[in-house]
């Protein structure tokens, strides 16, 4: 190597270190000041959010007690509320996962791992997950962020939200070449988390295809193509029951399928 | 040269490359970005190139090790891995040999490694100072500079005149 070459090697590497060791020091006071004021907005944010979804889960559950009544969604109005002109793409939730925002109890914030944890936005999951004592600083802060810049300005959670849970199934491989089929019956509800209130709610009723024949796949994992169809299905389901301009943006996973 | 010996040459500067620099780099900047509170600058870098999200979630990932590790691995094993690899790579440029040429190079490994330390003792670089930082920041830069210099020293030591 050219004793050129060298030099302006080591100078590259030197340059390079000098930055690290710039960018693991400290900020100056007055950085250090605007970070953790800016970090004691977003806390109360991402707090005063969590409160607003357990307020209106609360609605949900009462609401279901009782009996849901069909309401048509509104999908101007909606826009309009959110202050989006072109479309509004919002998270699905599954609805016993928002369960924890309504509790005081710090054990009700766990992973979800059930049959059902695909209907929640894979983003929105592990973002709550854990409950906010449990969680490191700079990650509550994402959270806090993803709120403000997403969940909080696009206003909506669309809830899915089962009838009766334990009729609710995921579909099941029986003995050869048949299946049992998957069946969810319950309600998409469409939750406001600054109003802290229910906008509409339709029926929802999903189950597997009559025949599930997706080649490879289904001669590879039968189990994972019938799932698979399942919730391709949901998915259908789901883009019908929302209104024009507000897409969900769960893929059901369909990018890891 | 024979294809085996020409292949051989290759990869046992990069093996050298990847064990000395890259993974103390690596690991150094893993304890930086998952283990140490988030009030360092470069944060603040992150956030800025939008991967604030991700890092939040590697670091939700590594809370309860990070939280497990004993202090001296959080806040004085990343500089001292850091400083052995810049010492390292600059040593390597210039083939682990002390010449005129490349003797400066060689000392700037330690005048910014451990001169960095230094500088928060007296107040010029931003940070806390700690003995242990310096401690491991110059064991680092002896370990690192160890075949370029040695020569030089005990060649030192040889021509020294002795005392009776």
């Amino acid at each position: 190597m050219r004793p050129m070459i060298r030099h302006v090697l080591s100078l590259l590497t030197t340059a390079a270190f000098a930055a690290l060791a710039l960018g693991t020091s400290k900020p100056s006071p007055e950085e250090e000041k605007r970070r953790a004021d800016e970090k004691a907005e977003l806390r109360v944010l991402h707090d005063d959010w969590v409160k607003k979804v357990g307020s209106a889960y609360g609605k949900i559950a009462s609401m279901a007690s009782s009996g849901f009544t069909e309401k048509a969604c509104d999908g101007p109005a909606m826009l309009a509320l959110a202050k989006e002109d072109h479309q509004l793409r919002l998270p699905t939730v599954y609805g016993p996962f928002l369960a924890r925002f309504a509790s005081a109890n710090k054990s009700d914030w766990q992973e979800d791992k059930g049959p059902w944890a695909f209907l929640t936005d894979s983003t929105f999951r592990g973002h709550f997950a854990q409950h906010a004592s449990d969680r490191d600083a700079y990650a509550i802060d994402g959270t806090a962020r993803f709120i403000k810049n997403d969940w909080q300005k696009n206003r909506f959670l669309i809830v899915l939200w089962p009838s009766d849970e334990k009729s609710n199934r995921l579909p099941l491989l029986s003995e050869k070449k048949s299946f049992e089929s998957g069946i969810f019956k319950g309600w998409l509800v469409m939750l406001d988390s600054v109003g802290e209130n229910i906008v509409c709610q339709k029926p929802l009723s999903v189950e597997s295809s009559e025949k599930v024949t997706s080649g490879q796949t289904f001669n590879k994992d039968p189990q994972k193509a019938i799932v698979k169809d399942f919730q391709d299905r949901f998915e259908a389901q789901i883009e019908a029951a929302l209104p024009s301009k507000v897409k969900s943006t769960n893929n059901m996973g369909s990018l890891l399928k | 040269m024979q294809v085996a010996s020409v292949t051989a040459s290759v990869r046992s500067p990069l093996r050298a490359a990847w064990l000395h620099a890259l993974m103390p780099l690596a690991a150094g900047s893993l304890v930086y970005l998952l283990a140490r509170p988030p009030s360092l600058r470069i944060f603040g870098w992150v956030e800025g190139v939008g991967l604030s999200d991700s890092l939040g979630r590697a670091r939700e990932v590594g809370h309860s090790v990070a939280l497990g590790l004993p202090a001296w691995v959080v806040f004085s094993l990343p500089h001292a891995l850091w400083v052995y690899a810049f010492a390292w790579l600059i040593s390597a440029l210039w083939d682990h040999r002390a010449t005129r040429q490349s003797i400066l190079w060689l000392l700037v490994a330690p005048a910014l490694g451990v001169g960095w330390e230094l500088g928060q003792r007296v107040g010029i670089v931003p940070g806390t100072f700690d003995w242990l930082d310096l401690v491991l920041a110059l064991g680092a830069t002896a370990l690192a500079l160890k075949r370029p210099l040695m020569p030089l020293l005990l060649a030192k030591a040889r021509n020294a005149p002795c005392d009776r």
